[in-house]
């Protein structure tokens, strides 16, 4: 009883509410895209229903994970890690859809391994990483080595969303590991790289630069010939990763680059979404009304664009709000960093910021049209068991970590 | 590590791109709302795809086989629907289609409430003209003029066009593939799918109602529909109609023939047959399960997709690997042919009951004796025949230009152990095989080519349909690789030309209905007994010459027939070249 009174004392009410308030906006907005009116006549469709039920099973699965003692918990990381990594390779064996082999495919189920594998490798990295009295060369090697392989595979996959958010997340913990600075630059200049090497000129006066801020916070030389190398390398490798990209991802990246290139496929899609968000203008044109929504213009629309639908049917004053109910849902996180000493937890936690900051922004950035596309769901929000099951585990962990740190001291 | 420092700068990282996305909604949402909900309510931006006219196919002649013909179909756009109860009430007080059907069709649709739906096909005038005079109070209907696909003959070649389907489009959907339009589903329709079909179009349609362009986009991305070529097949439409109106009526098979010097197919006729242009247009459930049901299986090639026990057509495989392997001297005369002959305690009948005497391998090819080939078949491993049988190509696909084809079978020593669980059995099955009976199997079109490469001199052609496309930017397939050539000596192949011959020239040969005045023609004919029921298969295989040029190679094949091979199809493979002598020969064909 006393147990449970602490619990309660350090349970974090507002984290929990803020949850459950974009799990049921989320139910809101998969209703109202998988609702529409042809003519006087209303047709619907299960998704509501099913993403209830997920969500159900969800919370119940949270719950348990909240239950768990820490002890027992962090012995399943290890175990989670790689049976998650163990799906993501049998997702290879599935028959592909839509040209990717993304989901592994029982009876009516369909999962999707990549939402696990984020999870699963924030709480190893966590794990790892925070162990004290780590050299610089053994945070770098432990953190590719535990999130390499998977960043591969979903590029093999190929999907792109996902191991970019792998790749952030990586990059932040590090970050927020014990590492000197300056390895920040090391590690976000090859991003830049691949980036302007669509224009010659550009790289080598990006270069000039890198070389100059180098030699600016007095870096070794060799640290200094070592960046410059290792960026030749991307520069001259980005060519025949282009080659090895699937056509419909190279049209989608030229896309971003010009969406006016190819309007009838990516192209087309991030312009109906965008018509779909600009035409809610400020209060929207209802609940169940968009018309974007409605004559079918948004394809994945209860998915990957659920997005548009909610900004096309709110307007900018609901668009807006569930932006800032992502940011009060990241912040409750932030300040949960104050109250949580150990460094495993915190370094999770910093990492499941990452995960739902990045795959969030990103999802809405894809809607807004200034983002290549990709297929990445809105993190609570977009329909689909396996993201919805990844998500409420991330804050359970968290909510977890913050009631029963009372029995680690 | 976690300085209150550095967390205010987690918090502002976090923080930024959020920012930055409210930024762009206010710039989307509010600064040029009006602009975008101005483009939704005109549904601005919209592409218009244009579909290509497809190629039309020809017979060697440029005589018609299949081509498009223009059709006015009604559609309904359910998103455009003001009252659905009125607009089905209204349409079935024009057309022969119930209030029901059109909701049923429409709420079918309904996750896909911008997809037209074909409501009705080949409106005639009237109708057009009657439904037009009210078509403005409803603005969900509208009329729209397409070609579609019909078929001069009912045959098994072309194949036929219908909407994409689910998994064909899930493939294809990267390509300029639309989920409304038409695909080649089966036959040549769909092994030429790429030439026939063209490229589609479209127009990007960026205007609202008062004429305003949105700019969207700024260069003309328009792209011109390219058709389809039209293309020449290598069949005679006349001599393809001739078999069908003298193959004996209510009875199935197959006919092949074939040029047996380059593969090129004439006539290719399987029965019964089945009203192809129901396909073209949306086949009707009734019709679909009435084929599906029918015991006769009129959708099933018989040429190419079908196997059948070749009968003595086999007679000459197994006189040639008896030949090569040196069993038996042809001029011998091992055995007396009573009309039975007993291995063990069983009997093997002969056709002729009272037997053909003393013969030679020439005489017994000639007459079709069974007794003879019994007697040579415990001579020879059973091995033998099928490694000839499988090393040659012979039961192997043919490659022709199809998209579906059968592989045949032989037997051999493995399989049977496998079957049975014991090699004893081997020596009676042997008997039955040397007549090609049992579990020998081949499609006529394999029958076809090994008969083209004995009339040919060895090379195992490549049967095909396609002759040329008639739009130069296409490229004219070549089908000149053979595939192989028969591993004979030249003596042994003579020998087999000469017996054919003898089987249809020579008084008592079982193929002299065959005969034909002014032509070379070597034949053999087969009878195979049928499990299912008490007509035998009949069979007619056999080539002609003119001024010593093989020129047409005929495979006739019955099913369930009263008669023999040599009663029924050598009879019916004589008319088929005496009308190719009389009528095809004398028209010269004008190569473009």
């Amino acid at each position: 009883m006393r147990e449970l009174r602490t619990a309660f004392r350090y349970f974090d009410w507002w984290l929990l509410i803020s949850t459950l308030v974009l799990i049921i906006v989320g139910l809101i907005a998969v209703y109202s895209s998988s609702t529409y009116t042809i003519g006087d006549e209303v047709h619907r469709s299960n998704e509501c229903i099913k993403q209830l039920m997920w969500a159900v099973i969800s919370i119940i699965v949270g719950f348990a994970i909240i239950r768990l003692p820490v002890p027992l918990f962090e012995l399943l990381i290890v175990p989670g890690y790689i049976l998650s990594v163990l799906l993501l390779i049998v997702s290879f064996a599935m028959p592909q859809v839509k040209g990717a082999s993304r989901w592994i495919i029982i009876g009516p189920f369909t999962l999707q391994p990549a939402e696990f594998v984020k999870i699963s490798t924030i709480l190893l990295l966590g794990k790892v990483l925070g162990k004290q009295y780590l050299s610089d060369f053994q945070i770098i090697t432990r953190s590719l080595l535990i999130t390499l392989p998977s960043i591969v595979l979903l590029i093999l996959q190929p999907d792109l969303g996902s191991a970019f958010i792998l790749g952030v997340i990586m990059l932040g913990i590090v970050i927020f590991s014990d590492l000197p600075k300056h390895y920040i630059i090391l590690a976000i200049s090859p991003f830049l790289t691949v980036v302007t090497t669509f224009k010659i000129p550009l790289f080598i006066l990006y270069m000039i630069v890198l070389i100059f801020v180098l030699y600016r916070i007095n870096l070794s030389w060799i640290v200094t010939g070592f960046t410059v190398v290792i960026n030749l390398f991307v520069f001259f490798l980005v060519p025949f990763i282009w080659n090895y990209l699937k056509d419909y991802q190279k049209s989608r990246i030229l896309t971003f680059l010009d969406p006016t290139k190819d309007p009838l496929g990516a192209g087309y899609q991030a312009i109906q979404s965008r018509i779909a968000i600009g035409s809610g203008q400020f209060q929207g044109k209802g609940f169940l009304l968009g018309t974007q929504k409605n004559l079918n213009f948004l394809p994945e629309r209860h998915t990957d664009l659920i997005f548009s639908v909610i900004a096309e049917e709110f307007g900018f004053i609901g668009a807006s709000l569930l932006i800032l109910l992502f940011l009060f849902f990241i912040s409750r996180l932030v300040i949960s960093l104050k109250s949580i000493t150990v460094r495993e937890q915190r370094l999770s936690i910093v990492g499941f910021l990452f995960l739902f900051t990045s795959q969030a922004a990103v999802n809405i950035a894809i809607n807004l049209g200034i983002f290549p596309t990709t297929g990445l769901p809105l993190p609570f929000i977009s329909y689909g068991g396996s993201s919805m099951l990844a998500s409420v585990i991330a804050v359970s962990v968290v909510m977890k970590y913050m009631t029963q740190k009372s029995f680690i001291h | 590590m976690f300085s209150k420092k550095s967390l205010t700068i987690l918090y502002l990282t976090l923080l930024a791109p959020f920012i930055l996305i409210l930024i762009f909604l206010f710039r989307f949402q509010i600064l040029e709302g009006s602009k975008y909900s101005r483009i939704a309510e005109y549904n601005f931006v919209r592409v218009q795809t244009i579909f290509p006219t497809r190629g039309e196919i020809f017979d060697r002649h440029y005589r018609p086989i299949a081509v498009n013909y223009p059709s006015t179909n009604l559609y309904i756009l359910p998103a455009r629907i003001v009252n659905i109860a009125n607009v089905a009430s209204f349409i079935s007080d024009h057309l022969p289609i119930t209030e029901e059907e059109v909701r049923e069709l429409v709420h079918k649709n309904r996750f896909k409430n911008y997809q037209e739906i074909l409501l009705f096909h080949n409106l005639s005038y009237e109708k057009v003209v009657e439904i037009s005079e009210q078509l403005d109070k409803y603005p969900s209907l509208y009329f729209k003029t397409e070609n579609y696909r019909q078929y001069t003959i009912e045959n098994h070649f072309t194949g036929y066009v219908n909407r994409i389907s689910r998994e064909e489009y899930d493939k294809l959907k990267e390509t300029d593939y639309t989920r409304n339009c038409l695909i080649g589903k089966t036959g040549l329709e769909k092994q030429y799918e790429p030439y026939l079909r063209g490229k589609t179009g479209h127009r990007i349609i960026q205007v609202d109602a008062n004429g305003r362009s949105f700019n969207l986009f700024t260069e003309n991305l328009d792209e011109e529909a390219v058709n389809g070529s039209d293309m020449i097949l290598s069949v005679d439409l006349e001599l393809q109609e001739y078999i069908e109106s003298i193959f004996p009526e209510g009875y199935n098979g197959a006919v092949l023939a074939m040029n047996p010097q380059n593969g090129e197919i004439l006539s290719y006729v399987s029965r019964p047959n089945y009203d192809i242009n129901r396909f073209a247009t949306g086949i009707s459930q009734e019709y679909w399960t009435k084929l599906v049901e029918d015991s006769n299986h009129p959708m099933l090639d018989r040429v190419a997709t079908a196997t059948y026990p070749p009968a003595s057509l086999f007679k000459t495989m197994f006189a040639i690997v008896a030949l090569e392997n040196h069993t038996i001297d042809p001029a011998e005369k091992p055995v007396y042919c009573t009309g039975s002959y007993k291995f063990g305690n069983r009997t093997f009948n002969c056709w002729l009951e009272r037997g053909h005497g003393r013969l030679d391998m020439a005489e017994a090819i000639k007459h079709s004796c069974n007794v003879y080939f019994y007697e040579v078949s415990q001579m020879l491993e059973l091995d033998k025949i099928a490694d000839f049988m499988y090393s040659n190509n012979i039961l192997a696909r043919t490659n022709i230009d199809l998209p579906s084809e059968r592989s045949g079978f032989y037997p051999t020593t493995e399989w049977y152990a496998k079957q049975h669980g014991t090699k004893a059995l081997i020596p009676g099955h042997k008997i039955n095989l040397s007549i090609g009976q049992g579990e020998v199997l081949m499609t006529p079109l394999q029958v076809g080519v090994f008969y083209s490469a004995i009339a040919n001199g060895g090379r195992l052609v490549r049967p095909h349909f396609f002759s040329s496309f008639i739009d130069a930017t296409y490229p004219d397939l070549s089908f000149e690789e053979d595939n192989g050539r028969l591993n004979i000596s030249g003596k042994t192949l003579d020998f087999i030309q000469d017996s054919l011959y003898r089987g249809v020239n020579e008084a008592g040969g079982t193929s002299g209905a065959a005969r034909l005045y002014g032509a070379r023609v070597s034949g053999k004919t087969g009878t195979a007994q049928n499990p299912m029921g008490k007509n035998p298969h009949t069979w007619f295989a056999g080539y002609a010459s003119w001024e010593n040029e093989p020129e047409l190679t005929i495979i006739i094949f019955i099913e369930s027939y009263p008669g023999t091979g040599g009663s029924t199809a050598a009879p019916l493979a004589g008319k088929i070249l005496k009308f190719y002598q009389d009528e095809v020969r004398t028209i010269p064909l004008t190569r473009r």
